[in-house]
């Protein structure tokens, strides 16, 4: 039977015949009563489909229709893939659609194979083969292929989402391999009936999750078919179904190809395509919403402004919510100078969505081409604390502050004692940055006086124009023009507060800004950063951390960041404050100052390459102050180039000291450190000495100091037993300082003393690096009081830490004395022999020789307190002399004992 | 036939569009070679270092590359993207890449999408080349008739481009923004730092010369 005979048609070209007919054999031919029947209708409708475009272009002569690029495409196509794959069309190319009619006949062919072969093995598409003879069975894919066909063909049905839904509600189709039979017949009826609704897709691909397995898609099916599906799926600009005439009359298909083709000609860029792609849907159906915003989009990008101006005319006109009509309108009328219609279309706008920035700014462009400037101006500085990074607003904010002056500057001429209007007027222009004329207008009428407010914006006005000395004086006379009028000094002070932090009078500035700060009628960020600044200038890290921290809660800014770094570094937060001063460069070069502080951060984190760099680059920008020389002497020193060092700080050895005591202090640590390094021994204990009187609370000053005059042997016990007691209140737990102590106390014959704190020192747990020394001194002491025992106990431990010369040999007279005679001779003629040059240690031995003869318990009886000399030993020759300590400079670490 | 005169003022017109990267560093109007000479910057390095132009081919190079188009193409074409969708969906679409490194982009181009001319932001494009032309110019990789006519073919592109100063101040920004991605308040404050002088003191060429100013034809260029 021929396909028209089967649809009960006579042959036609008219697409829309043919889908009438086979709609309405759907109803009659059910798939369970007469499968057969049901496979036929199907196929001849496919067939007929196909018969129809060849009708079609066959009456066309020769000419190409809507569908023919696209066709011709898909037919290249399907030639080439033969039937393997091509049965799902193509949407690879731009406004292609998949060939619907090809798909059918390839499918109804490879059906026809199946039927005629039943026996044979699963070929290139044996999968479908066994789709049909698995679970779900032929007559329930059939069975769910027509309803969905039903529900497709029946355009208000079709477009509601809750009948997919329903339809597809399948319990079973949540069983992976079931869902995989399933998709095969719903992928081939998509490719057949691709015109669905968004919400549709998207209840397809909850159904079988083609965007969750898009490998497995695309193994199903040919990749452009793929590609349709997750594209129709994912789609960001979904055209709307519901605006198109749902009677049965009306071919939805037709016009829904020609608006989806169009679509894809615009987003590939071929506008000019997509125009008449659209023009000929328009055609079918003029009052599509989303057909009349794209041709017109596309209209305008081409520069039909006038036909683009007709649809947004009809849009407007016919689909009151469309919001963006009224917008593109607006847009179109503004260029045309028609701003009072174009006012009328944005209120509308903004009806529909209040303080969209976009209708405010056309509202603001409006109000201006009015005239009404106060209107246009607010609605701009509304619009952009909505949309701050729009360049736009602030383009038309100057441009109506402009305007504005203009008109404020006539209102001067005719009063010219209108005070609010002069600072108004004084206020736009400084914000315009015409500060010659800012000046003028301020300081034209002194016959009537001057605001506080007004003389500080003077002020600033003059330091712009580069006078500070008169700006200066305009700050301290709004202060106190302020207070004298008993106004609110709250500008006044504020802006003479911004200029003293800005010179670096933290203490001043500091007054100015708190006041300021209790006056202020809201927030100010800048206020508390610079307050932040005058406290990190003043040393108060804690505070100025807080002050900062409160600015950039308000309005985070990369400048704050800065001032955060510098609190930071002076907590001794260097990683943290790295971190700022990376925010800190983020839009601008950085200051000098924080560049420094970043150097110095670098320094303390052991950077020292980025260090440098930032060094030299704070030394372009004219840096030469003391804190950028202390952290340059610092990697001079890392780096082992002592000399610079010294060369850097001479002139601060002998330079009174000043407000900078501080950093005064550091460089000449470094100084020190350099000088020692160098064995300049002497000039090494000037700058340790003079670097702790410019750092009094500072321990490693003290304990440079303290070190280096402890070195000279005695010789400056008086000090450095005042150096260490500084140290000691400061940190009690510091033992190195105490063994130290202990050695001056030695030097200044304090041995009582020195031996109480060596007793203390070995009670605590802070066990000192030179342990072996303080056990070695123990012992003589013990010696010393003829208690042998007691000296032979720490005499012991001191040579088990390491020390062989003398604290062996006094170990030989403590063991002499105690009666291991052998061992103590052996001892003796050990260290003999290991330091001969020692004329000391080789009278004991041969003392203990000469006696040796005598039994050690008459030995014992005849030490005699007088007779204590008998021993070659002086407390005093042996001066504790602990390794000089490391640790708080690591670019330089002395090793061994000098 | 032009006269002398508007023959000068049209190329300090050509000059002028790459105005804001002059005064960035440090030129100040009229921005004759004088001026830039004077302001002593690093023309040398900004062509090496940021274009690896070092002599006269690569500066005709950069100009085609600059008048094909470097950020516009990319603007243009997520411009047209979001033409098709309604201003819900273009917002919507924007903020699915919110987490994303485009995003910066996407949000600038649905920002300004509706208000600029079908040319895009060509003005960053146009505007960059003016300044390099006279970079090129200052290091002599080009001689005074070469950057005169490279100019004006700049020139006449940017005039039928765009419909007066602001318009192109705001095409050249909105460049700069996509450019960089950065929609901060401060980083719109820095551009609006950079264009609020030209657009409003006195003696700057974007107030002293209309931009409705006639150009010469532009000479033919030689290969």
């Amino acid at each position: 039977m021929g396909v028209w005979k089967i649809l009960g048609i006579a042959p036609t070209a008219d697409a829309r015949t043919i889908k009438r007919a086979y709609a309405a054999l759907l109803k009659k031919v059910h798939p369970e009563d007469d499968p057969e029947g049901f496979q036929r209708l199907r196929e001849a409708y496919g067939e007929a489909l196909e018969l129809a475009k060849t009708l079609q272009a066959e009456a066309s002569a020769g000419t190409i229709g809507p569908d023919s690029a696209a066709d011709r495409s898909v037919q290249a196509n399907t030639e080439s893939a033969e039937d393997s794959e091509a049965s799902y069309g193509s949407s690879g190319e731009a406004g292609r659609l998949p060939a619907w009619g090809e798909a059918n006949r390839l499918t109804r062919r490879r059906r026809q194979e199946d039927r005629r072969s039943p026996d044979e093995g699963a070929g290139a598409d044996g999968g479908e083969r066994q789709t049909e003879s698995m679970q779900s069975g032929p007559l329930e894919a059939a069975e769910r292929v027509r309803r969905m066909q039903e529900l497709y063909a029946e355009y208000a049905r079709r477009i509601r989402p809750e009948l997919w839904e329903e339809l597809l509600g399948d319990e079973r189709l949540r069983n992976l391999t079931f869902r995989r039979e399933a998709q095969s017949d719903v992928l081939r009826f998509v490719a057949e009936h691709p015109h669905l609704p968004h919400a549709v897709w998207q209840v397809l691909d909850r159904t079988f999750d083609w965007t969750g397995d898009e490998l497995g898609l695309v193994r199903s099916v040919p990749p452009e078919f793929a590609a349709f599906v997750l594209e129709s799926i994912r789609q960001p600009a979904a055209l709307r179904f519901e605006y198109v005439p749902s009677d049965p009359g009306f071919d939805q298909d037709e016009f829904l190809g020609l608006r989806a083709r169009g679509a894809g000609l615009f987003r590939s860029g071929r506008l000019r395509e997509a125009v008449e792609e659209w023009d000929r849907a328009s055609e079918l159906f003029a009052g599509d919403p989303d057909l009349l915003r794209l041709r017109a989009a596309a209209l305008h990008l081409l520069g039909e402004d006038l036909r683009a101006e007709e649809d947004w005319r009809k849009l407007v006109a016919q689909f009151p919510d469309e919001r963006d009509a009224f917008l593109r309108l607006a847009d179109r009328l503004l260029e045309t100078e028609r701003a009072s219609e174009a006012l009328r279309l944005l209120q509308r706008a903004l009806d529909l969505r209040p303080n969209d920035p976009q209708a405010l700014l056309g509202l603001a462009r409006c109000y201006r081409e009015s005239e009404r400037y106060m209107e246009a101006q607010h609605v701009c500085d509304l619009a952009l604390m909505l949309e701050p990074s729009d360049i736009e607003l602030r383009i038309r904010l100057l441009d109506l502050q402009s305007l504005q002056v203009q008109r404020l500057l006539e209102i001067l001429k005719r009063y010219p004692g209108d005070r609010d209007s002069r600072y108004a007027a004084g206020e736009l222009l400084y914000g315009l940055g015409r500060y010659e004329e800012c000046e003028r207008v301020l300081t034209e009428a002194p016959l009537y006086g001057s605001t506080g407010e007004m003389k500080a914006l003077l002020g600033r006005t003059l330091l712009r124009l580069g006078r500070e000395a008169e700006a200066e004086e305009r700050f301290d006379e709004a202060v106190a023009a302020s207070e004298a009028a008993g106004q609110n000094g709250y500008e006044a002070r504020y802006r003479r507060g911004l200029h003293l932090a800005k010179r670096g009078e933290w203490r001043a500035a500091e007054a100015d800004l708190r006041r300021a700060a209790a006056l202020a009628p809201g927030e100010n960020a800048r206020l508390h950063a610079a307050l932040a600044d005058c406290l990190a200038g003043l040393g108060r890290f804690d505070e100025a951390l807080e002050s900062i921290g409160r600015a950039l809660r308000i309005k985070p800014c990369s400048a704050f960041y800065g001032i955060r770094a510098v609190a930071r570094h002076g907590l001794g937060q260097y990683e943290d404050a790295l971190e700022d001063c990376e925010r800190a460069s983020e839009y601008r070069a950085l200051d000098r100052r924080t560049l420094e502080v970043r150097a110095y951060c670098e320094l303390r984190a052991g950077r020292d390459e980025e260090a440098a760099y930032s060094l030299e680059a704070a030394r372009d920008l004219g840096g030469d102050s003391p804190e950028l020389l202390a952290a340059l002497c610092e990697l001079y020193l890392r780096r082992g180039a002592y000399r610079e060092v010294v060369a850097a700080t001479a002139p601060y050895v002998s330079a009174e000291s000043s407000a900078d005591a501080a950093v005064e202090g550091e460089l000449l640590l470094c100084r020190g450190w350099a000088c020692r390094a160098l064995g300049m021994s002497a000039e090494a204990e000037e700058a340790f000495v003079e670097a702790a009187k410019r750092l009094p609370d500072d321990v490693r000053a003290l304990r440079s100091a303290l070190d280096v005059l402890f070195a000279d042997g005695g010789l400056r016990a008086e000090a450095v037993l005042s150096y260490a007691e500084r140290i000691l209140a400061r940190d009690p737990r510091d033992a190195e300082t105490r063994l130290r102590y202990a050695g001056a106390l030695l030097d200044l014959g304090r041995a009582d003393e020195a031996l109480r704190t060596i007793e203390d020192l070995l009670d605590r747990p802070e066990r000192p690096q030179e342990f072996a020394f303080v056990w070695y001194y123990a012992g003589a002491v013990e010696i010393e009081r003829r208690d042998y025992a007691a000296a032979a106990e720490r005499l012991r431990r001191a040579c088990g830490e390491g020390l062989q010369s003398d604290a062996a040999s006094l170990l030989s007279i403590a063991l002499f004395e105690t009666g291991e005679t052998g061992e103590a001779l052996r001892l003796a003629r050990e260290v003999c022999a290991r330091q001969t040059g020692q004329a000391v240690y080789g009278d004991r031995l041969k003392r203990m020789e000469n006696r040796s003869g005598v039994p050690s318990a008459l030995r014992l009886l005849m030490r005699r307190n007088s007779r204590q000399e008998d021993w070659p030993f002086d407390i005093r020759r042996l001066p504790l002399r602990p390794l000089p300590r490391g640790g708080e400079f690591p670019y330089e670490r002395e090793v061994g004992p000098r | 036939m032009m006269n002398a005169y508007e023959y000068e003022r049209a190329l300090n017109w050509a000059a002028a569009l790459g105005a804001p990267l002059l005064s960035q560093n440090g030129v100040r109007p009229p921005y004759s070679p004088a001026a830039c000479r004077a302001a002593n910057f690093d023309s040398e390095g900004i062509l090496r270092k940021l274009w690896n132009v070092t002599d006269g081919e690569g500066v005709r190079e950069l100009a085609r590359r600059m008048w094909a188009g470097m950020h516009n193409p990319s603007f243009q074409e997520i411009r047209l993207l979001l033409s098709g969708m309604t201003l819900d969906q273009r917002q919507a679409y924007v903020e699915s890449y919110r987490e994303r490194e485009q995003y910066g982009e996407l949000y600038t181009v649905n920002l300004y999408m509706d208000r600029l001319t079908p040319a895009g932001i060509a003005a960053w494009d146009l505007g960059r080349l003016a300044f390099y032309l006279r970079c090129a110019r200052l290091e002599q990789y080009i001689t005074e008739a070469e950057e005169e006519a490279y100019l004006l073919h700049t020139a006449v592109r940017a005039r039928f481009s765009y419909r007066s100063w602001p318009d192109y101040a705001v095409a050249y920004m909105a460049g700069r923004q996509f450019w960089a991605g950065d929609l901060s308040e401060e980083w719109s404050e820095i551009n609006y730092g950079i264009l609020r002088g030209l657009l409003t003191e006195e003696s700057t060429p974007w107030r002293e010369l209309e931009w409705e100013i006639d150009l010469p034809e532009p000479p033919v260029l030689v290969p």
